[in-house]
């Protein structure tokens, strides 16, 4: 069984295995990056936060307990991992408000992370679904990113997020009707009625 | 939207409700037109969301996480502690240590009156300490980070 594997491989790094952690790197890092690229929304941030979070993993996996699923505690050090990131770069974000930075940096994101196979449409929903995340709380990013992007069920994200599943549900809804927003905008072409809901 | 089943729709989409109310909203949502329609909406958002390209990890990150491990195996108490001897870190600590040691002498020359302040020193200080847990002192910029912390908290 996959999950059991994973914790066994945990349990090896923690006791020192290499292989075992590498093993766990592979299967994960795509996860991993998606999850971070999602929290922080520029690729570049998201692959040092990606390793960042890795290395926290690894030197908490004497702290993992096999009890507790593999893929939750995982995601439990990536999002302490990612708050942590958002709360600094919101605190050099309102220092450099008041000297003159550059104000195109954060808007121009998707913009950068364009790839020339990119076709126009993949792009605007890129920009939509990037816009419509910033927006968020971070905990709303966060149990929208591991519901949506890695199919978390409810009950695994309450967990990562110490939070109750009722929480979370709440959560993951204004999170998505969100993004269903936005991506009505997109599809409408134009500014649209506000949603009834 | 004022139906009560409306903050259930994205759950019903994610069949994570129980089955009598996974059935409820089913009986709802057709004769509902405004719900039948944020559920259309939500259907279809989740499809789109598994059109955005993926991304991995470059081979570059691989190697500089596993690298760094070595780092951080090899990396032993006492080398964190030489982390905690940079001027930095140092020099608060000690002068918050100093001004602890300062409301303790004076608090037992005058008694009672200065328990209160003695108090709000070790509050603050234990304030402080929890601003370094939540942040995570990895660099230097953390100390700059934690500094200004409550400016953060109190912006809108």
């Amino acid at each position: 069984m996959e999950a059991d594997a994973d914790a066994e491989l945990m349990l090896k790094a923690a006791a020192g295995e290499k292989e075992a952690f590498a093993t766990l790197f592979d299967r994960y890092q795509a996860s991993v990056a998606r999850f971070a690229y999602r929290f922080v929304g520029d690729k570049a941030r998201a692959e040092e936060l990606a390793q960042e979070i890795f290395l926290r993993l690894y030197r908490s996996a004497k702290r993992y307990r096999a009890s507790a699923k593999f893929r939750t505690f995982l995601f439990r050090v990536a999002t302490n991992c990612c708050l942590n990131e958002v709360r600094r770069w919101e605190y050099h974000v309102s220092r450099s408000i008041t000297e003159p930075g550059d104000p195109s940096e954060i808007e121009s994101v998707a913009a950068d992370d364009a790839r020339p196979d990119q076709s126009l449409d993949g792009l605007e929903l890129e920009a939509a679904v990037a816009a419509a995340l910033r927006e968020m709380s971070p905990r709303e990013r966060a149990a929208f990113a591991m519901c949506r992007f890695e199919g978390m069920p409810y009950r695994e994200i309450a967990v990562a997020l110490s939070a109750s599943e009722s929480a979370v549900k709440s959560l993951i809804h204004r999170a998505t009707l969100a993004v269903a927003r936005r991506i009505e905008t997109l599809e409408a072409g134009a500014e649209p009625a506000r949603s009834p809901a | 939207m004022s139906c009560i089943i409306a903050g259930e729709l994205t759950a019903y989409l994610d069949r994570e409700l129980p089955v009598f109310q996974l059935k409820q909203i089913e009986s709802h949502l057709a004769s509902c037109r405004e719900c039948r329609s944020v559920e259309q909406l939500l259907r279809r958002t989740v499809v789109r969301l598994a059109e955005l390209p993926a991304f991995e990890l470059s081979n570059a990150s691989r190697r500089s996480v596993l690298s760094r491990m070595d780092e951080g195996a090899n990396r032993a108490i006492g080398s964190r502690l030489k982390a905690l001897w940079r001027p930095q870190v140092l020099f608060p600590s000690l002068g918050l240590a100093l001004a602890a040691v300062i409301a303790l002498v004076i608090s037992r020359e005058r008694g009672l009156e200065l328990r209160d302040a003695r108090l709000f020193e070790v509050g603050a200080n234990l304030e402080l300490v929890e601003d370094y847990e939540v942040v995570g002192l990895s660099n230097l910029d953390d100390l700059e980070v934690v500094q200004h912390l409550h400016e953060l908290e109190g912006a809108p």
